[in-house]
């Protein structure tokens, strides 16, 4: 008890300039607007809270959509990274080939690829969790493919000494092994996923955030446009907490510090 | 006197040389950065079942490459190896060849027990002919009471009993070692020399050693190749023949001088009576 204690005591002791900082700043920032030296087309802090906790069921009627674009297409890029990984991993020869690819599909701007999926696809939740995998699929798959070849050379023979099979290899070895640099993708990758749900929705749908923040922005409502960006930020920041977390909870410390 | 788990697979080694290990007229060559180097050439040497072998010599010899061979981590240019009759590539498939590396190689992720485990899972139930279970092994090399902890909470001392715990999961009719006390200081290493001599001879395998310490190999084997580089062939095969099991004070015996000395002579030749030359 008193160690978890003290943790959270030298936690707290480390935010506090943080937290001083960003009161600090908002407070400049509700000064500034409320004395009349802001532009108007600034809005205070106060009236975004004000605006989220008021509008709370209306902003989460959009939010809700977005969230699920963007955690549909993480997942999906996770699965397909997974799948290319191991193929890679069964046949080395094709790795080169596929990070290029990859590295191409990920050079074409989210913006460009969404009229074409709309095309093929049509205006669909589908076509936006798509677009959401595919900005964040590139990051997921180099990391782990990083990871599935930092295997140690001994640890390598030591399981070709057991006669492993390649199956056996890949899970008991490989994977293991990838987590850690995984984890480094999936953080990148988190954000990335919610970011493209809010293009892929700017590009046409019915609800969404990003449909939200449009709106708002062509009928000049700058609470709104301003609560939609507060919103969104904190919904990446909390994306990237929960990768983190994640990781906390099923990587031993040990293994958490090899990559950090 | 063998660990009970053991006893019947001594008894059937007694009647078998299921462990017998025959190297002969080894070649390997490799080409670094586009010239040919001969690592090893005509290399030679047998072991009963249940005999102990070090291979000493300079480094580059080709020692490692001897003992990743008789693994079947790499294929030999020349020449035959087998293991109780089994060429390597079987001799490893059918679980016979336990491999212990001078890094203790243990998956970080894993604990004490799961590490020892791993052959096991990797094998599935047929294979394991084994009657000493992952706990009986773990109690052998003295881990007890640590089979849940993970390998980064062990000394390197511990990691490595781990590591030859692993290495014996399958009952293998061959130990293969690679400098696998070469981190360790010599306090531990001596206590780690002891122990391993007792586990070989509990378990009966069939045992080859590579070493960079006179004294080590000395102490541990029954026979020791002498290698030299360049190219890599063996110059002198020494037998010691101090009774087992064996004490550290064995040392003084004027055996183990001798073996030592014969040892010394084979690795520096003419120069072993040289007094040192200061320039």
């Amino acid at each position: 008890m008193s160690s978890s204690g003290r943790v959270i005591r030298r936690q707290a002791k480390a935010a506090l300039p943080a937290v001083v900082a960003i009161a600090a700043f908002l407070g400049l920032w509700e000064t500034l607007v409320q004395s009349g030296l802001a532009p108007t087309t600034i809005a205070p802090p106060s009236r975004i809270l004000a605006l989220l906790v008021a509008e709370r069921g209306l902003l989460w009627f959009h939010v809700e959509p977005t969230l699920l674009t963007a955690l549909v297409g993480f997942l999906a890029a996770t699965l397909a990274a997974f799948a290319i990984g191991l193929l890679v991993h069964a046949y080395r020869r094709i790795e080169v080939t596929v990070l290029t690819m990859g590295a191409v599909l990920d050079s074409v701007p989210i913006i460009a690829l969404a009229p074409i999926l709309i095309i093929w696809l049509g205006l669909s939740l589908t076509t936006r969790m798509t677009l959401a995998a595919i900005i964040c699929f590139f990051p997921i798959l180099v990391s782990l493919l990083q990871g599935l070849n930092a295997i140690p050379r001994n640890a390598d023979e030591l399981f070709l000494v057991l006669a492993a099979t390649p199956i056996q290899r890949f899970r008991r070895l490989a994977l293991p092994h990838a987590v850690p640099y995984l984890f480094i993708g999936l953080k990148i990758a988190a954000p990335l996923a919610l970011l493209g749900a809010l293009i892929a929705e700017s590009t046409g749908a019915e609800w969404g955030l990003g449909v939200f923040m449009l709106n708002a922005m062509f009928s000049l409502q700058v609470d709104q446009v301003w609560a939609s960006v507060v919103l969104s930020c904190g919904l990446s920041a909390a994306a990237y907490g929960l990768v983190c977390l994640f990781e906390r909870l099923i990587l031993p410390a040990s293994t958490r510090s090899r990559v950090a | 006197m063998a660990h009970p788990a053991f006893q019947s697979r001594l008894a059937t080694r007694a009647t078998a040389s299921s462990g017998r290990l025959s190297v002969e007229q080894v070649g390997k060559a490799f080409a670094i950065d586009g010239r040919h180097l001969q690592a090893l050439q005509d290399v030679s040497l047998t072991l009963e079942s249940g005999e102990f072998g070090a291979l000493i010599g300079p480094s580059g010899c080709g020692k490692s490459t001897l003992l990743r061979m008789v693994a079947d981590i790499i294929a030999p240019d020349a020449g035959s190896i087998t293991i109780g009759g089994l060429p390597p590539r079987q001799a490893r498939k059918e679980h016979q060849i336990g491999f212990v590396f001078q890094d203790p190689t243990l998956l970080s992720w894993r604990t004490v027990l799961e590490n020892v485990r791993l052959p096991l899972e990797l094998a599935g139930r047929r294979a394991a002919r084994s009657q000493a279970t992952p706990q009986d092994l773990i109690e052998l090399v003295g881990l007890a009471g640590f089979e849940h902890a993970r390998p980064s909470e062990l000394s390197g001392g511990m990691q490595q009993r781990c590591a030859i715990a692993r290495a014996l999961a399958l009952a293998p009719q061959m130990l293969l070692l690679d400098e696998p006390f070469g981190a360790l200081d010599e306090i531990i290493r001596y206590r780690m020399n002891l122990e391993l001599l007792r586990i070989q001879a509990e378990t009966g395998t069939t045992a080859l050693m590579v070493t960079h310490s006179i004294q080590e190999a000395v102490f541990m084997a029954d026979k020791i190749f002498v290698l030299a580089a360049g190219p890599g062939r063996i110059v002198d095969l020494v037998s010691v023949g101090i009774e087992r099991p064996r004490r550290l004070s064995d040392m003084n015996a004027p055996a183990f001088a001798a073996a030592v000395a014969r040892v010394r002579d084979s690795l520096f030749g003419d120069q072993a009576g040289n007094p040192a030359h200061v320039e």
